[in-house]
């Protein structure tokens, strides 16, 4: 799949995710900051494995960003998203404060885990594939380990009261 | 839910959306992964739910933290096991053995001291000689002893005790003093018959008590017992044989001791009871030629080092100067001969502390006894004192 058809894609995909989630109008202007950021200070990069995560990570900062201006200035008086300034992506004082904290509930959550999610969720850590934590378990077959991440999955998430992040 | 995840058959990209977050995915399933994405919002929509949570992992030291947490306990024992199995384990371990030994060796050694005071308060209610009972399990003892009978009515009773102290060995005399230790009491009613009977050293015989709350003096003979005289004791209890002719006697006592208190005018005369402050002296009365020496247990340097004594001379220990009562017991010795040979059985403080001058080696050279094995006798003295 060749960059331009990549990047088309996303667009759609991030136009769709922002609408669902947030306001149609921010929805467009957050697929178009991710599309010119992509063009222009990531125009190297071509693979469809890095343009991906790359446009994941940068639609939901300006999403993010777009959600905070919004709060701070209150639904009735929002204004055009070009009018919004541009933030550094460097995290401020009270931003890794509450990825700390955000930090601090996921561990909670995860201890509150049974056993086998617990080490399912530690093997991920570590950074073992699937193939080997079915290796590690003795699980007869690699979908018993998806259906067990999946169920371990909705447990932590429940566990973090329906999301990975508070207040948002 | 448009694109491949409508086919049931193809469901692995939502399977490999946990491993997104964790960043556990191989490059194959995250190209897999991110193209299911692109094809299928619902996918795509929940990858961008997990960004939140990549991004939370992603901050440093995070996943460090978490492994942490989730790792398994290990219990108590299992940190041990795996301790042992480190360089470290192994040298505590065996530090640990090491020290163990020391400590057994060191026990085993002070022992010996210990067995000798209780001996001699077993013998402190007895005021009597103590004569070789006969032991049925115990034959070639016995033997020796009675062949030895007609021997001992002859000759003096120290040349008894010194052709016996050459056939016992030394390493067993704490068992033999153990063994008669055991079987006082019914030595004792034995040998209050045969007092009765025959007595032999009984007018020159006294066993005091050593704790100076008893009658003041004592007989060293009598109350470490010789090798001659547990020779035959270390049999055990057993039913005496039929009666001889000729009783069996003891060895003399090599020598008796007084404890003497000095008065206000200076002099110093026998005493039973001491307060902290008095000063002592022992008097020595030895019954046979030999040299004494006084220590204190615990302490390496002699107060009075390896003075030649005639039989039937009486000395005051220390010469000059005096004791002071000491929780720690005195250690008077007796040895009727300097041990001379480097490395020589029966050394003690007393006559390690002090090398023989010529005139002792003289001494030593006209002893009869010269040949004899040196096999000091040891008597230790506790002289309590009360508060003043």
């Amino acid at each position: 799949m060749d960059r331009e058809r990549v990047l088309a894609l996303l667009r759609e995909r991030i136009v769709a995710f922002a609408a669902s989630r947030y306001r149609r109008d921010l929805a467009e202007d957050v697929a178009q900051e991710v599309l010119g950021l992509l063009h222009e200070k990531y125009s190297h990069v071509t693979e469809m494995t890095e343009l991906v995560p790359l446009a994941l990570q940068i639609a939901r900062f300006k999403i993010m960003s777009g959600v905070r201006t919004g709060q701070r200035r209150g639904e009735a008086t929002a204004i055009p998203v070009d009018d919004l300034p541009l933030a550094t992506l460097d995290p401020d004082p009270a931003e890794l404060a509450e990825k700390k904290e955000q930090l601090a509930r996921l561990k909670e959550a995860m201890l509150s885990l049974g056993e086998r999610c617990r080490d399912l969720m530690r093997y991920k850590l570590e950074g073992k594939s699937f193939a080997e934590i079915q290796r590690l378990f003795g699980a007869p077959s690699i979908n018993t380990i998806y259906t067990w991440d999946l169920r371990c999955r909705k447990q932590l998430m429940e566990a973090m009261g329906g999301k990975w992040e508070a207040g948002k | 839910m448009n694109g491949p995840n409508q086919d049931p058959r193809n469901e692995r990209p939502q399977h490999l959306l946990g491993g997104h977050a964790m960043g556990n995915l191989p490059e194959q399933e995250r190209e897999e992964l991110f193209a299911a994405a692109l094809q299928d919002q619902q996918l795509f929509d929940a990858l961008m739910d997990e960004e939140a949570l990549r991004e939370m992992l992603e901050q440093p030291g995070a996943k460090r933290e978490l492994i942490d947490a989730l790792r398994p306990k290990e219990s108590l024992l299992g940190r041990f096991r795996k301790w042992m199995g480190t360089p470290m384990g192994w040298g505590a371990a065996g530090a640990v053995a090491t020290t163990a030994l020391v400590v057994g060796f060191f026990a085993t050694r002070l022992t010996q001291p210990v067995a000798q005071m209780q001996m001699a308060k077993q013998n402190e209610s007895a005021p009597v000689a103590i004569t070789p009972p006969p032991a049925a399990a115990a034959p070639e003892a016995r033997k020796a002893v009675r062949a030895r009978q007609p021997e001992v009515e002859s000759k003096r009773p120290a040349t008894v005790e010194r052709d016996k102290r050459e056939e016992a060995p030394a390493e067993k005399e704490m068992a033999r003093n153990q063994a008669i230790q055991q079987q006082a009491p019914r030595q004792i009613q034995a040998i209050r018959e045969q007092q009765q009977a025959a007595p032999v050293f009984d007018q020159q015989v006294q066993v005091q008590r050593q704790d100076s709350q008893q009658p003041v003096g004592g007989v060293i003979g009598g109350i470490i017992a010789p090798p001659a005289v547990t020779a035959a004791a270390e049999a055990p209890a057993a039913p005496p044989p039929a009666p001889k002719a000729a009783p069996m006697r003891i060895a003399a006592p090599p020598v008796q001791y007084t404890l003497l208190k000095r008065d206000e005018q200076g002099n110093y005369a026998p005493a039973t009871t001491f307060r902290d402050s008095d000063a002592v002296r022992i008097r020595v009365t030895a019954s046979q030629d030999g040299f004494v020496a006084l220590t204190r247990r615990g302490e390496a340097k002699a107060i009075v080092s390896l003075t030649p004594v005639r039989e039937g001379q009486t000395l005051l220990l220390p010469a000059s100067g005096f004791l002071l009562p000491s929780s720690q017991p005195y250690r008077l010795e007796f040895a009727r001969q300097i041990p001379m040979a480097p490395g020589a059985t029966g050394v003690i403080g007393g006559f390690r502390a002090g090398s023989p001058a010529r005139e002792m080696k003289d001494e030593l050279a006209k002893s009869k006894d010269a040949a004899a094995p040196a096999q000091p006798t040891i008597i230790e003295i506790l002289i309590k004192g009360t508060e003043n």
